[in-house]
C-alpha cells in the first residue's frame, strides 16, 4: 500500500476517476499540492469504462447550461491534449474533426433533427450540425448498410483514448509534485479551522481544498461535507473488436475506431444494475446494430467487452456543489467525464482554487432538484 | 525445419498459402500444414515482429492468418479444406512504429 | 435464440470431461458434451484414435493409457457437439456457444467445466520469434501430424518437458540439447515431500526413464539460470548461462519452452466463480470442494482446470463431479458410499507425488519474469517489459489499472499469456503478495466470436 509522503496538502481529491484527475491536474497547474485518494484495482470505476467520445451534438439540447459547458470544454480540449502530451506517455489520439449519429429509420432522423434544431436555437450561432441523407453518409462512410437512412453530422465532435487520458492526467499530477494513493479511499472528514482533515486507512491528511469526485460513492461522501448528491447507477455495455484496417474516419455515437485499429461498439442504457457483468443478450443487440450500420463487419471478431455503471444524477446533468459548512470542500459528479475533462481541468479547477463556483455553474447545483418542491409548497 | 517422422497419411487436400500450393491431409490443421511445408512466419505483429504458431492449442492467438478473405483466423484451430486460400495477416491501421501508440 | 435443456452440460472432452459426460449419461441424466476440437481426447489424448499404429509407439504408454477411456465413449448416449466454442456462462448458468457460424444459449441445470490447463509463459528474450513454441505445442504436432523438428533445444523443467523430449528422441528426431532450469533450492523444498511420492512408484519410474533417455541421447544441461533466443525473422540461436558459470550459444531454429502448466481460468473467472491464489503452484485456481463443486452450486470443475494433477486424476475427478451431480438430481442412481470412499482414496493416491513434483518443478523467478527491457510481455499487443515498467507507479494498484495504461492484457488471449507475468511485475513493484495484487478482470467472450455470430443470438436492441 502506498503511503502519502506528507500529511498536509493544499488539495485532497477523493476519487481517482476522470473528474478527480482532471480537477487535480488543474489545481496542480495553479501551484497547489495535490493528493489523490483512490480505491483498489477492481473498484467499480466508471472512468475505466468510457467510450472515449469528446461529444457535443445533442448535449444540453434541453438544458442550456449543459450545452454551454460542453461546448466550452470541447473548445478547450486541444489545449489540454497539448499540455498532457508534453509530459510524454502514449499518444492521446485526440481527433476533433466531427462525428456522426447514424440513424436507421426515418423516426430516428426526425427525432435527432428536432433535438439538434432545439440545441442550435439557444446556442446563438455557436453550434453547427447538418442532417445528412444516405448518399452524403456514404461519402463519409463507404461501407454503410442498406438500413442506414442518414445521420446527424456535427463538426464539433471528436474522440480520444480515454484510458491514456487517465494515465496522462496522473503523469501530469505527479510531474507537478502531486501524489496518487490507491487502496486508500476517504472514510471521514473533519473541519479543523479553515482546513479539513480527511481520514483514510493509511492515515489522516489535511487540506484547504477537498474535492469529492468518487463517482457513485459521492452519494455516501457528500453528506460528510453537508451536501447531498442523489446519484443512481446506469449500466452500459461495450464490445471491442480485433484490430482492423481503417473502417471509419469519423467516430459515431455508437461505433468508433481507435487509433490501434479496434472498433469500439456500444452501448446500452440499463437501469437494472443488480448484475454488473456482461450479458449475452445485450451484446448481441449491440452487435446487431453494428452490422446494420456496417454489414462488412460480419466476420470481424469481438475480443473484449465490459460493463460499467454510469454515474447519473436525477436529470443526467453534472452536479457541482460547494459545501456551506466547509467552504473549501466541493462535491462533483457527471457521466461525461471525457468530454468535460478540459472544462474540469481549466475552469472548474480554477473555481475550486478560488473557492468560489462561477455563476455559469449555478445550473449544476443539486439544489435544482429541490426547486420544484419549494414551489409546490409555496 | 519440421519434418514428418512417420509415413504421412494421404494428402489429397491442396491449399494455397500466398503464392505457394501446399498439400495436406484431410484432418490437418492449417498450422500443421504450413509448418510441415516449412513456413514459420504466419503474420507480422509489426514489420519487425514476426510471429508463428506458439501453443498449437488455441490459447496464444499468435498463429493468426487470413483464410478465404476472413482475417484473424487461428490456423491451429482450423482444419484444412481443398482450395482454401491462406494469406499472411494484413496489418491494421496504426502500423508503422511512428504511428503506433507507444508509451 | 435457441435454447435447449440438459440436466448436465460438460465443457471439454479431455479425460475429465469424457468421464464426467459418460458417467452422467450412464446414470440416465440428459447430457451434453461440448468441445472445441473436432475429436475427443483434449490435449493429453489428442488424436489417440488415429495413433493406434505401432509406428507411434514413441508416444509412450502414458498416452496409450487413454485408449480404454476413449473407447468407452462409443457407448455415450448423450449429445456430443465438437467444434463448438463456449464463450460465456451466464448468471443463470446458460452456456453461450458458437457452432457453425451461429450463436446459441444452452440451458443446463448443472455444468461441469473441464477445460484443462495451459502452459505457463516463459518470457525469455526472443520467445516470440517464429520457431519458438511451447513443449505442449511441439507435442501436439507430434501427436496430430507425426511432424517434428530436428536439432531443437528444450528449455525448462517438469514432466511434460522430459516426456516430450523423450518422445522426440524415441521418434528418431535428433535433439540438440535439453536445458533444465530446475534450481538448487527446488530440491530442498521438495525433499520434505519425497517420501509421499514413493506411493506413486510407477510415475516416478517413468520420469526417471525419460531423464535417462535424455541423458543418453542428447546434451542435458542442468542449473540453467538464463536463456536468450536470437534471430531476425525466426529463431537462429540460443544462448544460456548456468549457476555453475557455464555459458554457451547453440545454433538452433527450434526452441521448445516449458516450465509447468496452470489451470485455464478464463472461463471460470469470466463466470464470476471464486478463485484462490495457489502459492505452491504459483497460479490461480477456482475454489472447489472435494467433489469439484465451485462457489456456484450448479457449476463443477473437473480435471486440471481445477488444479494441476494430470490425466489419471482428471478422469477420476470427472467421475466424482458427475457423481455429485447425480446425487443431487437422481440419488437412486448415485454411487454407493463405499465406491465414493474408494474414489477418494484413489484421488489421494494418484496425487501423492504432486506435493513433491510441484515443489521440485516450481517455476523459478528468473524464468517467470522477463529479464531484458525489450522482451515482449503481452504477446497480443506487443507490450514490452520497458513499456510496463514505464506505466508502473503509485496509480497502478493492480493489473486492471496497468491494462488501462499500457494495453497489456487487452488482446485476444485475454491475459492467458501475460496475466501472471504482469501480476508478478506489479506485486514486485509494490512489494505486495501475489494474492493481494489480483488478476485481470476476465470478461466474456472468453474466446472471440464474430459480430455476425453474436448478432445471431437475436437479442433485443438495448436502446
Amino acid at each position: 500500500m502506498t503511503k502519502p509522503i506528507k500529511t498536509n496538502w493544499d488539495a485532497i481529491i477523493a476519487g481517482g476517476g476522470l473528474i478527480g484527475l482532471a480537477v487535480g491536474y488543474g489545481l496542480g497547474r495553479r501551484g497547489l499540492s495535490v493528493l489523490v485518494l483512490d480505491e483498489g484495482d477492481t473498484a467499480l470505476r466508471a472512468a475505466r469504462g468510457n467510450f472515449g467520445l469528446v461529444w457535443v451534438q445533442g448535449k444540453g439540447a434541453y438544458y442550456e447550461p449543459y450545452a454551454d459547458w460542453t461546448m466550452r470544454s470541447s473548445q478547450l480540449w486541444p489545449q489540454l491534449a497539448d499540455e498532457l502530451q508534453a509530459f510524454g506517455g502514449p499518444a492521446l489520439g485526440l481527433a476533433q474533426t466531427g462525428g456522426l449519429t447514424i440513424c436507421l429509420s426515418d423516426d430516428e432522423m426526425q427525432q435527432r433533427h428536432a433535438k439538434l434544431e432545439h440545441l442550435r436555437a439557444h446556442q446563438n450561432g455557436r453550434f453547427h450540425f447538418e442532417m445528412l441523407d444516405r448518399t452524403a453518409v456514404k461519402d463519409l462512410v463507404p461501407g454503410i448498410g442498406p438500413h442506414v437512412v442518414g445521420a446527424a453530422y456535427c463538426p464539433h465532435d471528436g474522440h480520444v483514448n480515454p484510458l491514456f487520458l487517465m494515465r496522462a492526467l496522473i503523469t501530469g499530477i505527479e510531474s507537478q509534485g502531486g501524489q496518487f494513493c490507491g487502496n486508500a479511499p476517504m472514510t471521514d472528514v473533519e473541519k479543523i479551522g479553515a482546513d479539513m482533515q480527511v481520514s483514510t486507512a493509511v492515515g489522516k491528511f489535511t487540506c484547504s481544498r477537498l474535492v469529492l469526485a468518487a463517482g457513485l460513492a459521492n452519494a455516501k461522501l457528500a453528506p460528510m461535507i453537508g451536501l447531498s448528491q442523489s446519484l443512481r447507477p446506469q449500466k452500459g455495455q461495450v464490445i471491442v473488436t480485433e484490430k482492423l484496417d481503417q473502417q471509419l474516419t469519423l467516430p459515431t455515437l455508437l461505433l468508433r475506431q481507435t487509433a490501434e485499429g479496434g472498433l469500439m461498439i456500444g452501448d446500452s442504457h440499463e437501469d437494472d444494475t443488480t448484475d454488473i457483468g456482461v450479458s449475452a443478450d445485450i451484446i448481441s443487440g449491440i452487435a446487431d446494430r453494428a452490422l446494420a450500420t456496417l454489414p462488412a463487419l460480419a466476420d470481424v471478431g469481438v475480443v473484449r467487452s465490459w460493463a460499467a455503471l454510469r454515474v447519473m444524477s436525477q436529470d443526467g446533468y453534472p452536479i457541482y456543489d460547494q459545501s456551506e459548512t466547509m467552504p473549501g470542500a466541493f462535491a462533483l459528479s457527471c457521466h461525461s467525464g471525457v468530454t468535460l475533462s478540459a472544462a474540469h481541468a481549466f475552469d472548474l479547477a480554477g473555481y475550486i482554487a478560488d473557492s468560489r463556483l462561477g455563476a455559469e455553474l449555478a445550473g449544476f447545483s443539486e439544489g435544482r432538484f429541490h426547486v420544484q418542491t419549494n414551489s409546490q409548497t409555496a | 525445419m519440421f519434418r514428418p517422422i512417420a509415413k504421412q497419411p494421404d494428402q489429397p487436400i491442396k491449399i494455397q498459402f500466398e503464392s505457394q500450393t501446399i498439400e495436406a491431409s484431410s484432418d490437418d490443421t492449417v498450422a500443421a500444414a504450413l509448418l510441415r511445408a516449412g513456413i514459420l512466419q504466419f503474420r507480422y505483429a509489426t514489420a519487425q515482429d514476426p510471429r508463428g504458431p506458439f501453443c498449437m492449442m488455441g490459447t496464444c492467438f499468435d498463429c493468426l492468418v487470413e483464410i478465404d478473405g476472413k482475417p484473424n483466423r487461428q490456423a491451429c484451430q482450423t482444419i484444412v479444406r481443398n482450395g482454401m486460400l491462406v494469406r499472411r495477416q494484413r496489418a491494421p491501421i496504426a502500423e508503422t512504429p511512428g504511428e503506433r501508440s507507444k508509451p | 435464440m435457441t435454447i435447449k435443456q440438459y440436466q448436465v452440460a460438460v465443457i471439454g472432452a479431455g479425460p475429465a470431461g469424457l468421464r464426467a459426460a459418460i458417467t452422467a449419461a450412464k446414470a440416465g441424466l440428459t447430457t451434453l458434451l461440448i468441445d472445441d476440437q473436432p475429436a475427443i481426447g483434449g490435449q493429453v489424448y489428442r488424436n489417440l484414435a488415429q495413433n493406434k499404429d505401432a509406428a507411434a509407439a514413441y508416444l509412450g504408454s502414458g498416452y496409450f493409457a487413454g485408449t480404454k477411456l476413449l473407447a468407452t465413449f462409443s457407448q455415450f448416449d448423450g449429445v456430443y457437439w465438437p467444434q463448438t466454442t463456449v464463450w460465456q456462462i451466464t448468471n443463470d448458468h446458460q452456456i453461450a456457444i458458437t457452432r457453425s457460424g451461429r450463436a446459441a444459449l444452452v440451458d443446463a441445470d448443472h455444468i461441469v467445466i473441464a477445460t484443462g490447463a495451459i502452459e505457463r509463459s516463459m518470457p525469455v528474450s526472443g520467445w516470440t520469434l517464429p520457431g519458438v513454441m511451447t513443449v505442449g505445442g511441439a507435442q501436439t504436432l507430434l501427436k496430430q501430424t507425426a511432424v517434428g523438428a530436428e536439432h531443437a533445444v528444450f528449455v525448462g523443467n517438469g514432466p511434460l518437458l522430459y516426456l516430450t523430449a523423450a518422445q522426440y528422441i524415441r521418434a528418431g528426431l535428433p535433439v540438440r540439447a535439453v536445458l533444465d532450469t530446475t534450481g538448487p533450492k527446488a530440491w530442498r523444498a521438495a525433499a520434505a515431500h519425497a517420501a509421499l511420492a514413493l506411493f506413486q512408484p510407477a510415475m516416478l519410474a517413468k520420469g526417471l526413464s525419460w531423464l535417462s533417455t535424455i541423458r543418453r541421447h542428447t546434451r542435458y544441461v542442468t542449473g540453467v539460470t538464463a536463456v536468450q533466443i536470437s534471430g531476425d525473422d525466426a529463431a537462429t540461436a540460443l544462448s544460456y548461462e548456468t549457476a555453475g558459470g557455464q555459458s554457451e550459444t547453440i545454433d538452433t531454429a527450434h526452441v521448445f519452452l516449458h516450465h509447468g502448466v496452470i489451470p485455464n481460468i478464463n472461463l471460470t473467472m469470466a463466470t464470476g466463480l471464486d478463485h484462490v491464489w495457489d502459492r505452491v503452484n504459483h497460479c490461480w485456481r477456482p475454489v472447489v470442494d472435494q467433489t469439484g463443486q465451485s462457489s456456484n452450486p450448479a457449476i463443477y470443475i473437473a480435471g486440471d482446470g481445477g488444479g494441476i494433477a494430470g490425466a489419471a486424476m482428471a478422469a477420476l475427478s470427472g467421475a466424482i463431479a458427475a457423481d455429485a451431480i447425480i446425487r443431487r438430481v437422481k440419488p437412486a442412481a448415485a454411487k454407493p458410499l463405499a465406491t465414493r470412499l474408494g474414489q477418494r482414496f484413489l484421488l489421494w493416491q494418484r496425487g501423492a507425488a504432486r506435493p513433491f513434483l510441484d515443489r521440485l518443478y516450481h517455476p523459478d523467478a528468473a524464468f517467470r519474469l522477463p529479464l531484458s527491457d525489450d522482451t515482449i510481455v503481452c504477446r497480443c499487443e506487443s507490450v514490452t517489459k520497458a513499456d510496463i515498467a514505464a506505466a508502473l507507479g503509485d496509480a497502478v494498484a493492480g493489473p486492471n489499472q496497468l491494462k488501462a495504461f499500457c494495453r497489456a492484457g487487452m488482446g485476444r488471449c485475454q491475459g492467458r499469456s501475460c496475466g501472471l507475468i504482469v501480476q508478478e511485475m506489479i506485486a514486485n513493484d509494490r512489494q505486495q503478495t501475489m494474492a493481494d495484487t489480483g488478476y485481470y478482470r476476465v470478461r466474456p467472450p472468453v474466446k472471440p466470436v464474430t459480430l455476425a455470430e453474436l448478432a445471431s443470438l437475436d437479442g433485443p436492441w438495448p436502446g
